[in-house]
């Protein structure tokens, strides 16, 4: 591992040991381990096809994998993907994925499901709690989308949104899992830089607020230095650096593998 | 509500109403059904027909046919006591289920006072009828349709099926009593009755083979009926599956005593499909004349009933031996509806059971319609053999009720 | 739209909208005049009008039951014809052989349809589309040679007929016909209240994610292996429930009723009427009761058959290709442009904000 390994909080918010995965003979991750350290923003970054996408359905337990996964110290790995959202995992997708035909508030309402608990006998019954819980629910689920200021577009369906509001209402869904870890893959693309400067504000104003962290997957470097706290950078499936942004920024191998010397980076 | 969701609310409301409009114009108002309209003395009498004329027995369509020509024969007639007779027809593609729901439309929106129909299926609305002293004739020889003291609104008009099988039981142990019998048949109750006929005259096939309605290739049954030593064939069962059979036999040169029962040795269902040559030879106890038999062309009924076809507007159906047989049923029908004391179910099953060496249409000479017992009226055959052209009486006619197969 | 501002108020409201009552949506009063109707009509029409109409209501059971399954769940069976037959069957033996009473034995085809809908669904869930597909079919398929084959336990071919009508009038005044129909309708109104509040909220939402993908169910939360199941089974059961009611009205099960047709014909229905609307399950029932007796009255003869196929078969295309969401849904997008022409015309205020309730009946 290189030298840029150093400073990592003592208490991760999630631990990846030895995460490794192959699709039919290609190995898309290979013996991935790196801590998240708790609160702000850990980007993951790395050439196309480096594995960072597998990395984030490893973690959200869409894939079965081989290593060992800590939320906060306690196992996953043996948790199915259902359960992790309930663990506090939240996510977005590479090409954002709504319901389209639902309203947007709609779509966001379902990222709550993630923490209520009401079943089909409760809603069936219409009981004082699921009354209740649908209640929460639909506050949390406002307050998210006004956040992402979509409530002018709130019965909208999602489907006729533009492409930056379609990663808005996916960034309000997540937060509306009231997560622990929101993972973000790729949510700058196809966004100008200041609607994703203001995007990823937002979420890291939400992780001072909740104490939430992020984990953003971006190749807009740039960007990432500006918004990460930590880094970690993956080649072709393996990790190649872990640690600060100006650590990673002079790390000879990840120049060599991902950084060049752009004048970009350099500034 | 903002008026967006009201509007179409209304829409939506009207939408259900005229739904429900149409669904009530293509309906029966409550005052117009049933027994009310029959009171008046001119109106019609009203039977209801429930026939397969779709479906896996849609073959037997053209009984219909000769059903219908009897009423409307007997209706250019004048009908019966100056009444016409109406027939309401529905067609219930051999399913139990509509045929269930097409009785309950003549009962209760027709106000019909009996209702027949063709086959075995029939078992599925004597419960019905029961509960609503609504007479039920079938055309069927299913021996379930004999159990008149549970259900005692339904009537049979063939004589059962496992008589017969008696009466070809009772002539193997007679004539041939070493024959190793194969017996060929529907995979239904029809065969169950008539092994069981058999078994009553001590004759037990040992082949059996019941396959489904519309089996064309026998190739199998008949190897194994020749690798088991079977000299004797009994076949049971309707086209195209018989004629397929015994053309087949006839390819291969197999030779074997054949029995044809009644209801499937006629030339439609066989011997048109065979050809004359493979049938030659074969046995079968006859009822009913087959308008496609050369025997009957100068037959003064025959004729009479082809006129009545031919009036009815169903020439195409007149030489099938079951349009002649629907034509009988129909004539039965018309002949205890003009004995009947009162024009009601009740009146007309007395009249049903009590025939009394009725002559009838269809029936072979000799043979009539007779009081009725275990609810079937036709107790009388004629042992026939086929010639290559045309079926040749054997011996007397004889009589199940004087054999003591029925008491 | 394309740049809102992010972090300004929005426009509009500043809380969350409200759950509506029930009351207030337009599809629950366009149901309350459906009831009202419905419950007038028996004493307008004949009684066998009335036993075709509770027929309808029977089947419509097992058409919504699909509804459930395939149009809420986003899973297909092609055998609910057979778990509708064994809802029948189970009812109707239940009363011949064990004499248990009406009630009790419409329990205990929700019992049997509940097993099935278990041992069915325990595979069926995780095979999922094609294979799930084939597995119903095959269920579909034996279900009748099974009736034949134990002929001595389920009548055979005659199958098992009540010896009387199973929801006997109380009253002089109502004939068997009216209150049979008047206790199935109020069957219907049931269920599909059940199913309506069932497919709500939280549970609603969930299936909205399974249907949009596996993928998205799981990343927020959606046990989807056993949410699938217990709509399996769910739906079973009401299947089986429809079947009861189906054997009670005709007073009668034969095998020859359950056809593996009959399960694609439920499916039809389902897809025709609208497969996420519960009035398309009456229209689709309707088609099922109403069409072979039509056909067979527009052309009689062998070509019947024939018709009614071929009227089942063109409505289903049209389905597919100009109406996705079946009758009900192609009403519905009426009912939302004569809705849009009124608005042009009145030229109003622009709309605010809607409630988010479901708007329309399903
Ligand atoms: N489901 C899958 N089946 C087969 N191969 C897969 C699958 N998912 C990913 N891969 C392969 O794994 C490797 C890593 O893919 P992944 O999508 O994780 O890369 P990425 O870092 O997210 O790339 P990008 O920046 O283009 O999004 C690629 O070679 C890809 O083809
Ligand atoms: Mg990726």
């Amino acid at each position: 591992m290189s030298a840029a390994s150093s400073g990592s909080p003592a208490a991760p918010i999630l631990s990846l040991r030895g995460v490794g995965i192959s699709f039919r003979g290609v190995r898309a991750l290979d013996d991935v381990t790196f801590d998240v350290p708790r609160g702000g923003v850990t980007a993951v970054i790395g050439p196309n096809g480096a594995g960072k996408t597998t990395l984030f359905n490893c973690i959200s337990g869409i894939y079965r994998h081989e290593g060992d996964i800590a939320l906060a110290g306690a196992d996953i790995q043996h948790l199915r993907a259902h359960r992790r959202a309930a663990a506090g995992i939240a996510r977005t997708f590479q090409t954002p994925t709504l319901l389209d035909a639902e309203s947007v508030f709609e779509n966001v309402l379902v990222g709550t499901h993630a923490w209520t608990r009401t079943g089909p006998a409760g809603v069936l019954l219409g009981t004082r709690s699921a009354r209740r819980e649908e209640r929460e629910a639909r506050e949390v689920a406002w307050e998210r989308l006004t956040a992402v200021g979509l409530a002018p577009v709130a019965h909208v369906p999602a489907g006729a949104l533009p492409h930056a509001d379609r990663r808005r209402a996916e960034v309000a869904r997540a937060l509306a899992s009231r997560p622990r870890i929101l993972m973000l893959d790729e949510p700058a693309a196809g966004l100008s830089a200041a609607e994703s400067d203001e995007l990823l504000e937002l979420v890291a104003e939400q992780g001072r607020a909740t104490g939430m962290t992020s984990v953003l997957v971006e190749h807009d470097v740039a960007l990432v230095m500006r918004t990460a706290g930590w880094i970690a950078v993956l080649d072709a499936g393996r990790l190649l650096a872990t640690g600060a942004p100006d650590a990673i920024r002079q790390d000879p191998a990840v120049v060599a593998a991902y950084l060049g010397t752009d004048a970009e980076v350099a500034a | 509500m903002n008026h967006q969701t009201r509007s179409r609310g209304t829409v939506a409301t009207f939408a259900v109403a005229t739904a429900a409009v149409l669904v009530l114009a293509g309906c029966t108002p409550r005052a117009a059904t049933g027994s009310d309209a029959q009171s008046a003395d001119d109106s019609p009498i009203v039977i209801g027909a429930s026939w397969p004329q779709s479906g896996p027995l849609g073959s037997v369509a053209p009984g219909l046919a000769g059903l219908e020509a009897a009423i409307a024969a007997a209706n250019e007639d004048g009908g019966v006591d100056g009444r016409e007779i109406e027939l309401v027809t529905a067609d219930d593609a051999y399913d139990p289920a509509r045929l269930v729901e097409n009785e309950r439309k003549f009962v209760e929106q027709d106000g019909a006072i009996a209702v027949v129909n063709f086959g075995g299926i029939s078992i599925a609305g004597r419960e019905y009828l029961g509960q609503k002293q609504v007479m039920g004739v079938s055309m069927a020889g299913n021996s379930p349709l004999s159990d008149i003291e549970a259900f005692p609104m339904q009537r049979a008009f063939w004589p059962d099926v496992s008589w017969e099988a008696q009466l070809q039981g009772k002539w193997l142990t007679e004539h041939a009593p070493d024959a190793v019998v194969g017996y060929i048949g529907f995979n239904n109750d029809l065969t169950e009755s008539h092994l069981a006929g058999l078994a009553a005259q001590g004759v037990t096939p040992a082949q059996v083979a019941a396959v489904p309605p519309g089996t064309a290739d026998l190739s199998a049954q008949v190897s194994q009926f020749q690798a088991a030593g079977v000299d004797t064939v009994i076949i049971n069962i309707g086209a195209p599956t018989g004629g397929a059979t015994l053309a087949y036999m006839d390819q291969i040169g197999w030779k074997p005593t054949v029995f044809l029962s009644s209801t499937v040795s006629d030339f439609h269902t066989v011997i048109n499909i065979s050809g004359p040559g493979p049938v030659e030879g074969a046995y079968s106890f006859e009822f009913f004349k087959d308008p496609s038999d050369p025997r009957y062309a100068d037959d003064d009924v025959i004729a009479q009933y082809l006129d009545d076809m031919e009036a009815s507007g169903h020439e195409k159906d007149a030489t099938n031996a079951l349009a002649l047989e629907g034509y009988g049923l129909g004539a039965a029908l018309v002949d205890a509806l003009s004995r009947t004391d009162s024009f009601d179910s009740e009146g007309l099953l007395a009249a049903w059971d009590s025939f009394d060496g009725t002559e009838n249409p269809m029936l072979r000479d000799g043979i009539t319609l007779e009081e009725s017992s275990h609810g079937r009226v036709i107790f009388q055959y004629q042992l026939s053999r086929f010639d290559g052209a045309s079926w040749v009486d054997e011996g007397e006619i004889e009589d199940v009720r004087e054999l003591g197969i029925v008491e | 739209m394309s740049a809102p501002v992010v972090h300004t108020e929005p426009t509009g409201r500043a809380t969350a909208p409200d759950i509506r009552p029930r009351y207030r949506t337009p599809g629950f009063w366009t149901a309350v005049v459906a009831v009202a109707i419905a419950v007038a009509v028996p004493f307008l029409v004949s009684d066998y009008d009335l036993f075709n109409l509770s027929r309808v209501a029977a089947v419509a059971i097992g058409v919504a039951s699909l509804n459930l399954l395939t149009g809420f769940s986003g899973q297909v069976s092609l055998g609910q014809g057979a778990t509708f037959g064994i809802g029948g069957y189970a009812a109707m033996m239940a009363i011949r052989y064990l004499e248990w009473p009406v009630w009790v034995a419409l329990l205990a085809a929700i019992a049997v349809g509940a097993l099935v809908g278990f041992v069915i669904g325990l595979p069926a869930v995780r095979m999922g589309g094609f294979n799930l597909g084939l597995l119903t079919i095959v269920i579909a398929a034996l279900f009748p040679v099974l009736l034949y084959r134990f002929s001595d336990f389920t009548g055979g071919q005659a199958g098992v007929t009540l010896a009387a009508p199973a929801f006997p009038s109380p009253t002089d005044s109502l004939t068997d016909a009216q209150w049979s129909y008047l206790v199935v309708l109020t069957l219907l109104v049931l269920t599909i209240a059940f199913l309506d509040q069932l497919v709500a909220r939280r549970t609603g939402r969930a299936l909205s994610l399974i249907r949009a993908g596996r993928i998205l169910a799981v990343s927020n939360g959606v046990d989807v292996e056993r949410l699938k199941l217990q709509f399996f089974v769910i739906s079973s059961v009401l299947a089986a429930l429809g079947g009861a009611i189906f054997a009670f009205v005709l007073g009668l099960v034969v095998p020859e009723s359950y056809p593996l047709v009959f399960s694609i014909t439920l499916l039809v229905a389902s897809v025709v009427g609208g497969s996420r609307s519960w009035i398309g399950a009456i229209l689709g029932a309707a088609m099922v009761v109403y069409l072979p007796s039509l056909a067979s009255s527009v052309i009689p003869g062998e070509a019947s058959a024939y018709l009614a196929q071929l009227v089942f078969a063109v409505v289903l295309g049209l389905c597919v290709i100009v109406a996705s969401s079946g009758i009900a849904g192609a009403g519905r997008r009426l009912a939302s442009s004569i809705e849009r022409v009124l608005r042009e015309r009145r030229a109003t205020a622009p709309p605010t904000p809607p409630s988010t309730t479901r708007e329309e009946i399903r």
